[in-house]
């Protein structure tokens, strides 16, 4: 870590690289879903590049390492509690659609058209008409395919702000295109 | 959502842009800094309205006390707002915030227990001067800290601004103690402690938020 505070690449790379199957067993054990282990896993190393500076040389790396892993893992079991008691609520409400039918056939679903690729014009179009953040958010996690955390990391702004002008991109995506069908 | 760019490629990416850092200075060469930024704002106070630490002491039990309580809420708020930001460091934050929790338990209990009212505090121009300064004399060491934990891990921003907020205020509110003549216990108890700590809060929150929005505009890292 010392070397990579100097800018080593390679070491960096090296340690991080070591560092992939204990993260995962760490955040396997605190409980996080399969599906999101490899995303937790990322925003640890994420937060572990943007506090680098933050490990002296004459403290021990685990206890800062492990620190930033438990934190970054306790902010996505908080998450994932978020999201499945919004899923019971959704559930529970009398008639209340399930996501995949709320998103409608794939044709109708902005991002598996944003990930297509080529872009149709009409899309194109829709996208540039979106509000710089919401087109940043959409460009990033459709286009580019980063992580949520990767691409509230590069759009500079907290996860949760990134999914709601993600959320918001796509409803005004959803409505452009669907006022183009209809014309 | 699954992460559709592997790991190994995040982290050649990240290697690739790595560039060198500074590490922050040890926490308790941090705590020194402010200390000395507070030393100096003691000397002007020393120098603008005179100091009467044993005459604050000789005014009786509640005096000292909250003397003391003052001086536990401004080391364990600025410790707490320091070592929160500071991977490794939870546990010395958690004691701090502790502390600084006893600190306010005993400000309240201190009201509870003390004989008469607000009404006691004097005239409001009286006690209206010693809130103000308290906030005022809370900026120089207040703003060092927030600086100081700017620099430090990009998270725990609501921790890290209640401490800071809480413990700077407080400080400021000690050195306006330590130099006010009034004799009344309401007076001391209402400008010097509950008011301040009162506004703390918010600035300590503002400070979060402020740390928050800095923070994310600065580290843009992928």
């Amino acid at each position: 870590m010392a070397a990579a505070q100097h800018g080593d690449a390679g070491a960096y790379e090296r340690l991080l690289t070591s560092l992939l199957a204990p993260l995962r067993a760490f955040v396997r054990r605190r409980g996080v879903d399969a599906g999101e282990i490899e995303d937790v896993v990322q925003e640890i190393l994420i937060l572990m590049h943007r506090a680098r500076h933050t490990w002296r040389a004459d403290r021990p790396f685990e206890p800062w390492m492990w620190a930033i892993a438990r934190n970054a893992s306790t902010d996505a079991l908080r998450r994932q509690g978020r999201e499945r008691a919004r899923r019971r609520v959704g559930t529970e409400l009398p008639g209340e659609r399930s996501p995949e039918e709320l998103a409608g056939p794939p044709e109708a679903n902005p991002e598996a058209l944003l990930t297509a690729s080529e872009l149709t014009p009409a899309l194109t179009e829709a996208l540039s008409r979106l509000p710089a953040p919401q087109r940043e958010a959409m460009e990033l996690l459709y286009v580019e395919q980063l992580s949520v955390a990767e691409a509230a990391a590069r759009a500079g702004v907290s996860q949760s702000a990134l999914k709601v002008r993600a959320h918001r991109g796509s409803r005004a995506l959803r409505e452009a295109l669907s006022a183009e069908d209809e014309r | 959502m699954s992460a559709r760019r592997s790991s190994e490629e995040l982290i050649a990416g990240l290697a690739e842009r790595l560039e060198p850092v500074r590490p922050v200075a040890p926490l308790h060469r941090q705590m020194l800094v402010v200390a000395a930024i507070w030393a100096l704002s003691a000397a002007v106070v020393a120098l603008w309205l005179g100091m009467h630490p044993l005459g604050v002491v000789e005014r009786g039990a509640v005096s000292a006390l909250l003397l003391a309580v003052l001086a536990l809420i401004g080391l364990g708020g600025l410790t707490l707002g320091l070592a929160a930001r500071i991977p490794g460091r939870e546990r010395l934050a958690l004691a701090a915030a502790a502390a600084a929790a006893a600190g306010l338990a005993a400000v309240v209990a201190l009201g509870l227990a003390l004989p008469g009212s607000a009404a006691d505090a004097g005239p409001r121009a009286e006690w209206w001067v010693c809130f103000e300064r308290s906030l005022l004399l809370a900026i120089p060491s207040g703003v060092l800290a927030v600086a100081l934990a700017l620099r430090a891990a990009p998270w725990r921003e609501r921790a890290t601004g209640l401490g800071l907020g809480l413990g700077a205020v407080s400080l400021g509110a000690l050195l306006v103690h330590l130099s006010c003549p009034s004799p009344s216990p309401w007076h001391w108890l209402l400008a010097h402690a509950l008011l301040p700590l009162a506004c703390g809060v918010p600035l300590g929150l503002l400070a979060g938020w402020l740390m928050r929005r800095l923070g994310s505009s600065r580290h843009s890292v992928v």
